[in-house]
């Protein structure tokens, strides 16, 4: 195939709706290292809702407008005054904080629709890196915080622009990532699920920081692997910290990442002329073609990518269809470990089939519970 | 993985329908207890937005905070439910009580009868758990005025969500574990816990009762468990509305209530201004929870009841006792546990942990099969019986009775020699080592050494026997020091912050954002 990797995405998404990746998305890797489609529908900004529609299988995607206030009225608490409350917590914990300069880049550029999106962004990000950069070379009177930053992300080849929630701030010594978010912190616990997937999108910016230092020949020790968390305490909105150290979180990514095949070996998988170029065709054409692209590429479904990804219901009912174990959850895909079908397991079970080598240790177990469950007469 | 689960999921799948894992009910359930389908907003994780409460399916009392972001009438609705559950327990802990004795002498009380709460899944456990914690410290920096059966109220829901942790512990039950505990599905434990869709995998029937229409029309009879829990997934089952809801219809009643109130925050126009916004949240949440609780509990009854139920219940009677008295008598509840409390709570559980598997595994042939196909328990014939064995003493002469029995059994089993196990027959008094195994082929060969009620009945020759590691023994409490270790000595210790909390409202800041 001829082209850049840019050029190949673009041919492939042919005019399909697009949606900005952040850094949720890429967190979501995590829960599902292996599946090819998510990833290059990803890097080529590929709206997976819009497809999910198009399949017949639309999620629902919307957010509570009750939740966002909660985030937003907390978040607003934080920064007010300059800052006023986050510094507050901060000192009182210790750290040791200059005067803050504050590079506000959601006021200078806002993505709210009104503006042409690809531009605030590319702008943001330019903004961004600028600013990390003097911040690191600790420039005198450069901005040491920037808030509403974007920054690059490689996705095995190909890179995406990703607005983030977190913000970059240089202390005395490091830059600190600080992430805001509205879960509470209950007699100094809080939910462990929601630390966990701040945890990972907190890892994202990190390591994108210490790509950018890196990549300018700096040290990457410049930036903490600690994150910050602002959240409120207790029954209401008082805000109170929680650092959490993400070094292991980093790590699994870049790991994550580099045992990856690449974007481009992905997308060389699509037979020449098949992309998402929908126009013209009916319903049931359309939702052929996308699920070639999707059975070219290859997925992986796991009942947790219905928390992160549009399409899992799709690819959920695609694997009940085949009875794929793998929609049975983790736990049950691994016990079933070798056999490729439940509809295998059950002949094994009843010995019926007989065990191919990898299927024998699970063949036992079963035709186990299968003599024993006719012994007591239970069947 | 058990076995047994492994192998009745592959059958859910291909069936379409949920196969038991077990054949009789692990856990108690009250001729009336007290149901709780509620919700929260999104944006106030403390407060109750809307419930349906009361032990009789067919009248439950509806309970609305308009505007939970509020604290006067986030109190409002809380302490209506929190009279309630504060009535029920009075009741039962002013009822008929046991009068027991303790080894030393010293006699005790035991409550006949203990409420018994039923909640859709572990989400709304927390959301009560949420609601104690908030519910307990209110009011005692006198930013607001709370009545005191409101703190109590909130020390008892503490107590039932600490309960749900304990094994076998029915004093609080959430319907999707419940269900889960007795049944498998062919979809992941993850979509189990909507209970409208776990549900589906029991009879796609079942929805209509949930919900009217859920199906779409759809024939239940040749619909497959997931195809049905597709349609039920739309139901708003955990403790959330649906995001489309709460940014249409409920958005606008919530902004219309904030405005036509005007401020105000008395009972009466709460009431009356809040209608709207209760209707909402039945039609479009509480209704189909309510219904989806009650079919669960259904399901539950329809198994005859386990052996060793009663006696866990009793545990639950002993404590909810021990709670009752403690904060009617005025105690109160930390926050946080102290290192000997956790230390405590823990061999308890652990404890009941040991006594749930114990009963689960004698009353139940089901949850035999996992074990004995793991082989952690032997189940065969008996081959051989002889009971003039002796231990001999180091002249060689004859003590202790140690009848032997051999046990022809299929498959091999895992267990060293010397593993203590118990007839099943009298499974707390007739205990066996593993003496010696032999495994021929697919059979094996074992002999027990009899060491426990030697004197009494023993299985005969030709008789299908089955001896496993449970019993009930006796476990000691933890040995704790006088003096905590300097590693388990907090530097802070936790404060009650409750009042300063609410001196925070969000109401005042949203009322006035616009609707979009």
């Amino acid at each position: 195939m001829a082209g850049s990797l840019d050029q190949r995405l673009e041919n492939l998404r042919a005019g399909f709706d697009t949606v900005r990746p952040n850094a949720r998305t890429i967190a979501a890797l995590r829960d599902n290292p292996g599946c090819a489609s998510r990833r290059v529908l990803d890097a080529a900004g590929i709206d997976k809702a819009k497809l999910a529609e198009r399949l017949g299988h639309e999620g629902q995607e919307g957010q509570s407008r009750f939740a966002l206030q909660r985030g937003d009225r907390f978040e607003k608490d934080v920064k007010a005054n300059a800052f006023a409350v986050a510094i507050d917590l901060l000192r009182r914990d210790g750290f040791d904080l200059d005067a803050v300069r504050l590079l506000l880049l959601r006021d200078l550029y806002p993505i709210d629709g009104t503006g042409d999106q690809d531009v605030m962004l590319a702008k943001r990000a330019e903004e961004t890196r600028t600013a990390i950069l003097d911040m690191a070379r600790a420039k005198p009177d450069s901005y040491n915080l920037v808030d509403g930053g974007a920054l690059e992300w490689d996705f095995g080849g190909a890179i995406a622009r990703l607005e983030t929630d977190g913000i970059a701030w240089r202390f005395k010594d490091q830059i600190r990532v600080v992430e805001i978010k509205s879960f509470p912190l209950v007699d100094g616990r809080a939910d462990a699920g929601k630390v966990g997937a701040t945890a990972w999108q907190g890892a994202v910016y990190i390591a994108a920081i210490q790509d950018l230092l890196e990549a300018n020949g700096m040290s990457t020790d410049l930036v903490s692997t600690e994150l910050i968390l602002m959240l409120p305490r207790n029954t209401a909105l008082v805000p109170t910290m929680l650092k959490v150290d993400v070094l292991r979180h980093v790590r699994t990514l870049r790991r994550l990442l580099a045992g990856q095949d690449s974007i481009d070996e992905l997308v060389a998988k699509l037979p020449a002329g098949l992309d998402l170029d929908l126009d013209g065709l009916d319903e049931e054409q359309a939702k052929d073609r996308i699920a070639a692209v999707l059975k070219a590429i290859g997925t992986s479904y796991a009942p947790s990518c219905l928390e992160s990804c549009a399409l899992a219901r799709y690819c959920r009912a695609r694997a009940r269809e085949a009875h794929d174990p793998r929609h049975l959850g983790v736990e049950v895909r691994g016990a079933l470990a070798g056999v490729p079908t439940t509809e295998r397991a059950a002949r094994l079970a009843e010995g019926s089939a007989r065990p191919r080598t990898e299927e024998k240790d699970t063949a036992k177990l079963l035709a186990g519970v299968h003599r024993v469950l006719v012994q007591e007469g239970l069947v | 993985m058990d076995a047994l689960d492994l192998y009745m999921t592959v059958q859910a799948d291909l069936t379409g329908r949920a196969q038991p894992r077990r054949e009789v009910r692990h856990l108690h359930l009250e001729a009336a207890p007290l149901a709780v389908a509620v919700v929260q907003m999104a944006s106030e994780p403390f407060a109750i937005w809307g419930a349906l409460v009361g032990t009789d399916r067919t009248s439950p009392t509806l309970m609305v905070a308009p505007e939970p972001r509020n604290a006067d009438i986030a109190f409002l609705a809380m302490g209506e439910f929190g009279k309630l559950l504060g009535d029920l327990i009075d009741r039962a802990a002013d009822g008929p009580r046991e009068h027991l004795q303790r080894r030393d002498g010293s006699e005790y009380t035991r409550c006949k009868t203990a409420p018994q709460l039923l909640v859709t899944n572990r989400a709304a456990v927390s959301l009560l758990e949420r609601l104690g914690r908030r519910m307990r410290t209110a009011g005692y920096g006198g930013r607001i005025e709370v009545p005191e059966h409101v703190n109590r109220a909130g020390a008892h829901l503490g107590f039932y969500a600490e309960m749900a942790l304990r094994p076998g512990s029915s004093l609080i039950v959430p319907a999707t574990e419940a269900l889960k505990r007795h049944w498998v599905t062919g979809q992941s434990a993850f979509e189990n816990d909507h209970l409208a869709s776990q549900l589906a995998w029991h009879d796609p029937e079942l929805l209509e009762q949930i919900d009217h229409g859920v199906l779409g029309g759809m024939d239940p009879v040749n619909l497959s468990g997931g195809a049905a829990a597709e349609r039920a997934e739309t139901l708003p089952m955990g403790v959330l509305t649906d995001p489309d809801d709460d940014n249409g219809d409920l958005l606008a009643a919530v902004m219309q209530f904030n405005a036509k109130r005007d401020g105000r925050t008395d009972r009466r126009t709460v009431r009356r201004l809040g209608r709207g916004i209760g209707d909402l949240l039945r039609e479009r949440a509480l209704d189909a929870m309510w219904a989806a609780l009650w079919v669960a509990y259904d399901r539950l009854a329809s198994l005859p009841e386990g052996e060793h139920v009663e006696d866990r219940w009793t545990s639950d009677r002993s404590q909810f006792t021990k709670h009752a008295d403690y904060v009617r008598g005025g105690g109160r509840m930390r926050s946080v546990d102290s290192a000997r409390r956790a230390a405590m709570l823990l061999a308890d559980w652990e404890d009941a942990q040991q006594e749930l598997e114990h009963g689960e595994f004698l009353d139940d042939r089901l949850a035999q099969v996992g074990e004995i196909v793991a082989g952690r328990a032997i189940c065969g014939t008996v081959t051989k019986v002889d009971r003039e064995q002796f231990d001999l003493d180091k002249r060689g002469k004859p003590t202790k009775r140690r009848p032997r029995i051999v046990v022809q059994a299929d498959g091999d089993f895992g267990l060293p020699l010397g593993t203590k196990l118990w007839w099943s027959e009298r499974p707390s008094q007739t205990g066996a080592l593993v003496e010696d195994l032999t495994v021929r082929g697919k059979r094996s060969r074992i002999t027990l050494k009899v060491v426990a009620g030697v004197t009494g009945p023993l299985p005969e020759v030709g008789d299908q026997v089955m001896f496993s590691p449970y019993t009930r023994e006796w476990h000691s409490q933890p040995y704790l020091p006088p003096d905590l270790p300097w590693t388990h000595v907090s530097a802070d210790e936790p404060t009650d912050a409750g009042d300063l909390e609410e001196a925070k409202s969000l109401d005042e800041v949203l009322a006035s954002e616009a609707v979009t």
